[in-house]
């Protein structure tokens, strides 16, 4: 019933959002603030369930044992001293939730970027492996681009920035954009589909 | 002192025999003739003489900003008649602002010579304002025009620029509503749909993991993810594996939970490298059958997938962020590609939304269509066909 009830006010609301783009008014910047309002409720409302749940699910782990109890301990503890450090008191910039942020979290982010670097070598030399023509292209044009870049590419091919360039503003531009008109047309249309019923927002037809 | 300063820098003017006018430099919206051509066939070509006070700007008009919420008025004039004759001294434009034409008008902004127009974005809409144009010479006279207005800013209920956005988005409504479902004998079927229906057809040994991007549940990546997470959840729901899914957007999980239960559901942390970080540990320590990474993602797109490979899983990756498409392809069994996000999910189900991919192959033809037409309209100079496609956004 409710889930009944919520769709035609979910298809009110999307068309009101589609027409206050072309609604320069304050009234439609008014309804636009309050759509963000709602959408703030409902996401800070969500985010309690979602922390909810994360303890929940770690809770019953825990209680089951084997080997996932150290990391769910690890993790209930981790929120719980989160949850301390926030509610103490202190200046913004020196509370324990900051130092916490900064020592703990930022670390932890840092290490996972740095990942990056070593998985996109693999990854490269593993694409370069295949001899295949798109492979071939491939490993031309990140040749030239990387060469290019470089003093010392310009030296051991003269006009090599001229080809990485082309390179970069032709092929590269223009199959980017292609990728994004595709984009743009299917959301669109899935917007409408979603917004008009055809569609359900998980998906499936709804009669 | 001034005035001492004022004659000595009209001293090389004096010197060569040209006449200059001197005025009041504190008496203003009088326009008078601020510079004097001698006529004399001594001085050969005629040459603008400065002078202290600058000619005052005509036909300054004021009207209220087109396609806004009021609170912008557009103010033209005709440029100075000093500017047109090459008078060194003449410093530039000040607009003045008031309540009423009586004033007081206070300076709303400095501007420089050549300038013949202003928007004022600091106006209330529904209040009345006048406004005079001021100008400047270098040597500390100034003239004032006469005062204009009233002028309200006025909220209009629809911008005019935003019409081609307005008919675009009608013909795509118009291809929604009117593209029925084919005949099973006339479908056209993605190729990546195929090799995702084998995928998912396959007995796997783990489970079915699905990450529905990084992004909120208001991204189209999402919305798309979501679509194709209903068909795998379908696929599998009689006798494959379970689908696990884990969310990082608070809302999105708030979705899926409500849809397919809170068992297999798995919110982890709405920061992308702790997600990531969490990720990694459980697809290292129990490895999954099949991954499917699909929806808005940056650079924890290629994080994941690489895990995926490193567990030994079949990776499906997709992302509408189209920088890190070339890194989920080097690491994806399977990369959907820009479209194909969008398609595989309604191409999957067993009725009537296959209709989505014919609506975006229609769509795709009118485009061809009207970018055919933009590359003659760009050869042979036709301009009005390319300020079509501009949003109409400032």
């Amino acid at each position: 019933m409710l889930r009944a009830a919520a769709r035609p006010v979910a298809m009110v609301l999307g068309i009101l959002a589609i027409l206050q783009f072309f609604v320069p008014h304050r009234a439609g910047r008014w309804v636009e603030a309050r759509l963000v309002d709602w959408l703030v409720l409902l996401e800070a409302a969500a985010l309690v369930a979602g922390v909810m749940a994360l303890a929940r699910r770690h809770v019953v782990r825990c209680k089951a044992g084997g080997s996932d109890r150290l990391f769910s301990s690890l993790t209930l503890g981790a929120m719980g001293i989160t949850l301390l450090a926030g509610l103490l008191p202190g200046e913004a910039a020196s509370t324990t939730f900051d130092t916490l942020y900064e020592w703990v979290l930022q670390p932890i982010q840092s290490t996972m970027l740095s990942l990056l670097a070593f998985y996109m070598a693999s990854a490269v030399f593993r694409s370069f492996r295949f001899a295949s023509a798109p492979a071939t292209i491939l490993l031309i044009s990140a040749v030239t681009v990387l060469l290019a870049r470089v003093p010392m590419g310009e030296e051991m091919v003269p006009r090599i920035s001229v080809f990485s360039t082309w390179i970069i503003r032709g092929p590269n531009v223009a199959a980017t954009r292609g990728v994004w008109i595709g984009i743009g047309l299917a959301a669109c249309a899935t917007a409408f589909r979603v917004i008009l019923g055809i569609q359900g927002p998980t998906g499936g037809r709804r009669s | 002192m001034a005035r001492v300063l004022v004659l000595l820098a009209l001293l090389p003017s004096l010197a060569a025999g040209q006449e200059a006018v001197l005025s009041d430099s504190t008496q203003s919206a009088q326009p008078e003739t601020s510079t004097v051509l001698v006529d004399s066939a001594a001085v050969q070509p005629q040459v603008p003489v400065p002078s202290l006070l600058p000619s005052a700007v005509e036909s300054l008009v004021v009207i209220d900003a087109p396609n806004d919420a009021g609170g912008a008025v557009n103010l033209y004039w005709t440029l100075s008649i000093d500017e047109g004759l090459g008078v060194g001294s003449f410093a530039g434009y000040e607009v003045l602002r008031a309540g009423s034409a009586e004033g007081p008008f206070v300076s709303l902004a400095t501007l420089g010579p050549g300038t013949d127009r202003f928007t004022d974005r600091s106006v209330h809409a529904g209040a009345s304002y006048y406004y005079k144009i001021r100008t400047t010479s270098r040597l500390g006279g100034m003239t004032d025009s006469e005062a204009v207005g009233p002028v309200k800013g006025r909220g209009q209920w629809f911008d005019s620029r935003r019409v081609p956005v307005l008919a675009g988005l009608l013909v795509i409504l118009l291809v929604v509503l009117t593209t029925r479902v084919l005949p099973p004998e006339q479908e056209w079927i993605l190729p990546a749909v195929r090799t995702l229906k084998s995928i998912l057809g396959r007995k796997h040994a783990g489970s079915v993991v699905f990450v529905p991007g990084t992004g909120g549940v208001g991204d189209m990546g999402t919305i798309a993810s979501l679509t194709l997470l209903e068909q795998v959840v379908r696929v599998n729901a009689d006798e494959g594996p379970p689908v696990v899914v884990y969310t990082s957007d608070p809302m999105t999980n708030a979705l899926i939970t409500e849809e397919f239960g809170e068992s297999d559901t798995r919110f982890v942390c709405p920061d992308r490298m702790v997600f990531s970080l969490a990720f990694t540990g459980e697809a290292l320590r129990q490895p999954p059958g099949v991954g499917l990474l699909v929806g808005s993602m940056g650079s924890e797109a290629f994080l994941l997938a690489e895990t995926l490979r490193r567990s030994g899983s079949v990776a499906v990756g997709g992302t509408t962020d189209v920088a890190e498409t070339p890194f989920l392809i080097t690491s994806c069994d399977l990369t959907l590609i820009g479209e194909e996000l969008f398609l595989v999910g309604p191409a999957l189900a067993p009725d009537g939304c296959r209709a989505a991919t014919l609506v975006h192959d229609r769509l795709k033809v009118l485009t061809w269509i009207l970018i055919l037409i933009g590359v003659a309209a760009a050869k042979f100079g036709v301009a009005w066909y390319m300020k079509l496609f501009g949003s109409g956004a400032d």
